[in-house]
């Protein structure tokens, strides 16, 4: 392998790695958006059971 | 019988090529000096001392395969192990002889001592500052791995094979479990000296990178407090943590199957961690990791025998480590500044050398060097979760070498 097609493969490496990373990043964000918002839902259903009891 | 058959380890020295005896002498020191600086603590002494021990003791414990004739050269064997034997006749023989033999055939040669280690690596990962900052922590990730993308090229233009070169090159990665598995799978020839480069090297990161972060980033940015912001202040729940386990564990090993035994170990010991069960979280941490790199420490040492270090790419390799991990680290620090310019200078460009993953030596090395200018500035946090998701860089880049580079060979 040539030095020149040695540098055009991990370039093509490193985009690829960047992309999966940020795709991994987006995935985190994705992740904690729904598991908060499912976390508020559950928490705002137990605090409207709680004050369906309490009356 | 004369005493140089009696003490065959001193004998075998005057059996041999004169050049290749005091090889093996300089080897022995060397083991002693390696027992030494881990004992100071000038490398990690976890790794060095057993790897010392191990190194002087093959290359002083050699025994002559038969009595010399007249003075002819003759072929050293030893009863520790036997790297080369492959077929299954031979392996059942050697178990039998060789003591070390069982563990380099059964957890080594496998890739399995790399993978009980990442395990061990993802209990002690907590990944909340991942989860808080991914952008940013991935970003300082990426730009840390320019070490390992710019040493390919340069190992092929050395002389290299594809294989040999991406094995070299994963030494940037700075996680010796990925240059462990990755040189059996590409360099199987190569595997011992490519690891004894990249533990030396990891060994000597807390010498070496202070110096550049002080001569790549000016005072003030190093003591530079970062303003808290909204997302600072939020939890990230237990549910959040193990769910990203699982699914990017399914995910990675999607895109590279190749590589699915490290990404199975690392995510699965997190999930250990996460789902808070502290009998798994001390057997992997306490028993499996420490015993994985005890052995891995030894067997390093065993395999240290002057033979291969008579290989003329031993040098190169060292050139290659010192350039993969040196660029790592500016690469690193040169995506803290991105990070800094992005944020509106509300960051510390230092957290960048902790994109480099050696958990959590980096991580350490970052909030030490802004805690000598200002105590009252921390920035682990942020540090941490560019230090893990340079463990999961790392990962990602190591299958992109093991899935394409065969292809090229």
């Amino acid at each position: 392998m040539g030095i020149g097609q040695a540098f055009l493969t991990s370039g093509q490496i490193y985009v690829m790695g960047f992309a999966i990373a940020l795709g991994m990043a987006a995935l985190i964000k994705l992740i904690t958006f729904v598991i908060s918002h499912s976390d508020a839902k559950s928490a705002a259903k137990a605090a409207e059971k709680e004050g369906g009891a309490a009356q | 019988m004369n005493l140089l058959e009696l003490f065959q380890g001193i004998g075998s020295l005057f059996a041999q090529d004169p050049t290749i005896a005091i090889g093996r002498i300089v080897l022995i020191i060397l083991g002693v000096v390696l027992v030494l600086l881990g004992f100071k603590r000038v490398l990690e002494p976890l790794i060095m001392i057993p790897m010392g021990f191990g190194m002087t003791a093959i290359n002083a414990g050699m025994l002559l395969k038969a009595i010399p004739v007249d003075g002819a050269e003759n072929d050293l064997t030893n009863i520790m192990i036997a790297p080369m034997e492959s077929s299954t006749e031979g392996l059942m023989n050697v178990m039998q002889i060789d003591f070390l033999q069982p563990i380099y055939t059964l957890t080594f040669s496998n890739g399995l001592i790399a993978c009980i280690v990442f395990m061990g690596i993802g209990v002690i990962c907590d990944i909340s500052p991942v989860l808080k900052y991914p952008f940013t922590s991935m970003l300082i990730a990426m730009f840390a791995e320019l070490g390992t993308i710019l040493t390919f090229p340069i190992a092929t233009a050395m002389g290299f094979s594809p294989g040999e070169a991406a094995a070299a090159a994963i030494i940037g990665t700075a996680d010796g479990p990925m240059v462990l598995f990755t040189s059996l799978l590409l360099a199987k020839d190569l595997f011992v000296p490519i690891t004894i480069v990249a533990y030396l090297y990891l060994s000597i990161c807390y010498g070496f990178y202070p110096a550049l972060v002080k001569i790549l980033i000016p005072k003030h940015l190093r003591a530079k407090a970062i303003q808290l912001r909204e997302q600072d202040s939020r939890t990230i729940s237990p549910k959040a943590r193990i769910i990203f386990d699982v699914v990017a564990c399914a995910a990675l090993c999607l895109l590279f199957p190749v590589a699915a035994p490290l990404f199975l170990s690392f995510f699965l010991g997190n999930a250990i961690r996460e789902a808070v069960m502290p009998n798994y979280q001390k057997l992997l941490e306490n028993v499996f990791l420490y015993t994985a790199t005890f052995f891995l420490g030894l067997l390093l040492g065993i395999l240290c025998d002057v033979n291969t270090f008579a290989d003329p790419k031993v040098l190169k390799l060292l050139i290659l480590g010192f350039i993969a991990l040196g660029v790592a680290a500016v690469g690193g620090i040169i995506g803290g500044y991105v990070v800094y310019g992005i944020n509106k200078k509300n960051y510390n460009p230092t957290i960048g050398v902790a994109g480099v993953s050696c958990v959590p030596t980096t991580a350490k090395i970052a909030q030490h060097e802004v805690h000598a200018l200002d105590k009252r500035v921390w920035i682990l946090q942020y540090a941490m979760g560019a230090n893990v998701c340079g463990v999961i860089s790392s990962a990602i880049l190591t299958g992109l070498y093991v899935t394409i580079i065969p292809s090229l060979m």
